[in-house]
């Protein structure tokens, strides 16, 4: 019984050093060769396929002469609880996207979302954005942001931005031209 | 500095990021600014393969230098928890080795490098990791120590005092973790299991004491949903600090438990013992095997009664090995204090169930020696979100041999394959996403197909040289309309007489107005012959006058704004013409070049070719795995089944001796 608790001493104390830790690196070296570096390598790999790929994608999909992306950031975010925004690109919606409590975490934390990525025309077109959520004092928020922009033979990027305005204890919503 | 960091609202380990993201400075790609939201952004809402996808594409994008820093940070945070050392330590050594890496960076880069160093046993470097973090802290008067979220500072102090524990050292670290850390109660167990070593099993007992009530009192388990790998980065807060995973809890108070009840066992204190084992919520099988072992201790002390009621109260738990060996020992017992009856009983029940554990075991085998097994397991790991879930070929186990499987599939046991199955996970997860990317990529090559035949068409529908000459046409037209323009504004700026004047600005009168000035010279020419001929009252001569005088003011008038609108409008006609031709450069340059969509085929031909190699790769190492898996299993298997005969070839000898000792009919009875 000793022995057994012997082992248990040691490999207890390992297994509650990591007991949070999803990582199977048990040997302490990872050599050229063993099974550990080999799954390394391969992960790497994968993760350079699946980036090739997303920017193939994006190249076959949204040649840059059309492309258009709408970004969407929050900086703090006091006055405003999100719930969704609704996207019209010339009065025609092209996303309306709800969000979870993970998203709106991740935007709360210094994410950027890409909203939408899509094609349209070179020349002028209007954006317009509705965001739904709850404003000042949980009361149900409904406002919109619109911009004119010029298309070219670039891609475009805008920003949509959702702020605090501390002065007026109100959220403020821009839209802007990267 | 726990006191100090309690109120914090959530830090973040990307505060940096997330400040550097929200702020940006005159002067700087504001894109370069999105490409880093957007991998922050993949980090927490992403899982890590994605998010670690994410961080390459930005990598890709050019960044601002305090944006790529705070992205390798991000990326060897992420790396960690995906079980990639290697890419981890290279991210974060370029953190640390870049002079322009601002100081509360380099700490969080520490940060990931001591528990990445922690992780992999590397105790000294952790350390050295710790120790630069600990002192800047220190040294900060402010005690501004935000950098870190509370949780990761939990984390850093637990491993700076296992690190100690584990050399068998007082800890200076455990006192910055309080009483609603989880941290502080993992500590007072793995100090407790040391003292055990040591034989020291009074201080062990106090310990074990000291944790479990610490534990039950200050902490409440929650069903939280999992998010093991960002729980794992320390960047998730719990809402209220005493609440915990309850999976987590009651994981930590079983083990605790049950080391405090062996440490009452070795004390000789029978009851309380008891009654630790019998707070252990589903974990019976380490509780089973300790009872029985202290059940032959007893029994080698003489103290049979004893020693046989705790080998019958195992004899009616849920069978296992322990159970079995239970009713081994509990047959001996009877035999040797004359119960012949009922040792007889036990031996015959125990070697019906050791044949049927044999059979089992067999069957068990069986099934584990089939690689479909493996991938199963594999697949059902993958598919789960719940990294603790329990595949159901684990359930389909056979009771008797669960003890081989709790071996298998954690890592506190010798046998461990803990980490095969993780890597067994992975690989599966892999398998997953390569057939996605397969059917994705097949899809790109259908798309450019169709895009080469679509475009053929186009091609041949497209006249070019009617383009052409409507754009020559339009550039003749618009020539010709600003040299009328420039050519009245000439005249008009210097006229030689009145008359030349009004010949200029006429030149843009409206056609409401050149109507009225064509009747009014013919009204002229008229006047003229009738005077020729006779006389007339003055007053027509006059009044034609005064018409006219009339409608050249009208044109005087608007002369100028007209002529700035129509030179505005020539001005726009120029750039609209020169975009024209722009774009029908383009389309020429389309239409002369059908090779367009060579090079995009040749991308996605590559990507083919690169998804067969990484699935070939990928079963490579599944297989690699897989037959370890199964040699390991196998190996186990066999071991128990020569356990089992050995046990039952004893049972049998002792029952063979039982029957020859004892006769019932001839001696009448017990």
């Amino acid at each position: 019984m000793k022995k057994w608790l012997a082992t248990l001493a040691t490999a207890t104390l390992l297994c509650v050093s990591l007991s949070n830790v999803s990582l199977a690196q048990e040997d302490a070296t990872s050599a050229p060769g063993t099974l550990e570096s080999d799954i390394e390598d391969l992960k790497k790999a994968l993760i350079n396929l699946n980036r090739d790929l997303f920017i193939l994608e994006q190249d076959l999909l949204f040649p840059s002469s059309t492309q258009v992306a709408v970004y969407l950031s929050v900086d703090t975010g006091a006055y405003f609880s999100l719930d969704a925004v609704e996207l019209k690109i010339d009065d025609e919606e092209v996303t309306h996207y709800l969000y979870t409590d993970r998203q709106v975490d991740a935007l709360h934390r210094g994410g950027i979302q890409r909203l939408f990525v899509g094609n349209v025309n070179q020349g002028e077109h209007e954006l317009t954005a509705f965001f739904v959520g709850y404003g000042p004092e949980g009361r149900a928020y409904k406002r919109a942001v619109s911009l004119t922009f010029e298309k070219t033979g670039k891609p475009a990027a805008l920003e949509l931005k959702i702020r605090d305005q501390a002065s007026k204890q109100q959220p403020e919503f821009t839209a802007t031209v990267l | 500095m726990k006191a100090n960091h309690r109120h914090w609202c959530i830090a973040l380990l990307l505060a940096s990021a997330s400040a550097s993201s929200q702020e940006p400075a005159d002067n700087t790609d504001p894109m370069s600014r999105i490409h880093l939201g957007e991998a922050v952004y993949a980090l927490y809402e992403s899982d890590p393969f994605n998010a670690l996808t994410q961080i390459a594409v930005s990598q890709q994008r050019v960044l601002e230098p305090e944006d790529s820093r705070q992205l390798n940070l991000i990326h060897g945070g992420v790396s960690l928890g995906w079980g990639m050392p290697g890419d981890a330590q290279q991210a974060l050594q370029k953190v640390l080795s870049d002079p322009q890496t601002d100081l509360k960076t380099r700490i969080r880069a520490r940060y990931w490098l001591s528990r990445l160093y922690f992780s992999q046993a590397y105790d000294g470097k952790a350390r050295e990791h710790y120790r630069e973090i600990a002192d800047y802290a220190a040294s900060d008067a402010r005690g501004d120590t935000d950098y870190l979220t509370e949780s990761q500072w939990d984390q850093l102090h637990y491993m700076a005092a296992n690190i100690d524990i584990l050399a068998g050292q007082e800890s200076e670290f455990d006192d910055k973790l309080s009483a609603t850390d989880i941290e502080t109660y993992y500590l007072l167990y793995n100090r407790g299991v040391q003292a055990f070593s040591g034989e020291n099993y009074r201080e062990a007992e106090t310990l074990f004491a000291k944790a479990q009530q610490g534990l039950v009192e200050n902490l409440a388990p929650v069903d939280a949903p999992k998010e093991s790998w960002l729980s794992w980065l320390g960047v998730k807060s719990d809402p209220m600090p005493q609440q915990v995973d309850e999976q987590e809890f009651q994981a930590l108070l079983n083990q605790i438990l049950l080391a405090r009840g062996q440490t009452l066992l070795a004390e000789g204190k029978l009851a309380p013992a008891t009654d630790a084992f019998g707070q252990i919520t589903g974990q019976t099988l380490a509780r089973d095997e300790a009872l029985l072992g202290y059940g032959w201790a007893l029994a080698q002390g003489d103290d049979w009664p004893m020693a046989m009621g705790i080998w019958q109260f195992l004899t009616k738990q849920p069978e296992n090995l322990y159970t079995l060996q239970a009713r081994h020992a509990l047959g001996l017992g009877y035999a040797r204090h004359k119960g012949y009856q009922d040792a007889l009983m036990h031996f015959e029940t125990l070697d019906t169930a050791l044949s049927e554990a044999v059979a089992e075991l067999d069957v068990l085998k069986s099934q584990i020696s089939d690689s479909d097994y493996w991938a199963a397991i594999g697949k059902a790991l993958s598919e789960s979100d719940d990294v603790e879930s329990v595949p159901e070929a684990y359930a389909a186990w056979p009771l008797v041999h669960r003890d081989i499987l709790k071996r298998i599939v954690t890592t506190d046991a010798e046998q461990s394959s803990y980490s095969l199955l993780q890597h067994l996970r992975t690989l599966s997860d892999m398998v997953r996403v390569l057939r996605d990317k397969e059917k994705a990529v097949g899809q790109y090559a259908t798309l450019i197909k169709e895009r080469r035949i679509e475009h053929a068409r186009r091609v041949r529908a497209i006249d070019t040289a009617s383009h052409d000459e409507t754009l020559n046409a339009i550039t003749k037209q618009a020539n010709e309309l600003g040299q009328r323009l420039n050519r009245a504004m000439e005249m008009a700026e210097a006229p030689t007489s009145d008359t030349a004047y009004f010949d200029a600005i006429a030149a843009l009168a409206k056609p409401s107005q050149q109507s009225t000035m064509a009747r009014l010279n013919d009204a002229q020419q008229r006047l003229d012959r009738l005077l020729a001929n006779r006389d007339l009252k003055p007053g027509y001569a006059m009044r034609l006058q005064r018409l006219k005088g009339i409608i050249q003011w009208q044109i005087d008038d608007q002369f100028v704004p007209l002529a700035w609108q129509y030179k505005n409008q020539l001005a726009s006609l120029q750039a609209l013409r020169e975009e024209a031709a722009i774009r029908l450069r383009a389309l020429n340059d389309l239409v002369e070049n059908p090779m367009i969509f060579d090079a995009q085929e040749t991308r996605v031909q590559r990507a083919t070719e690169q998804v067969a190699r990484r699935q070939q790769e990928t079963n490579r190492l599944i297989n690699v795995v897989t037959q370890t898996l199964i040699a390991r299993t196998e190996e186990a298997l066999e071991t128990r089944r020569e356990y089992l005969l050995d046990q039952q070839t004893t049972t049998r000898l002792a029952l063979l001796q039982l029957r020859d000792r004892w006769q019932p009919d001839a001696q009448g009875g017990e």
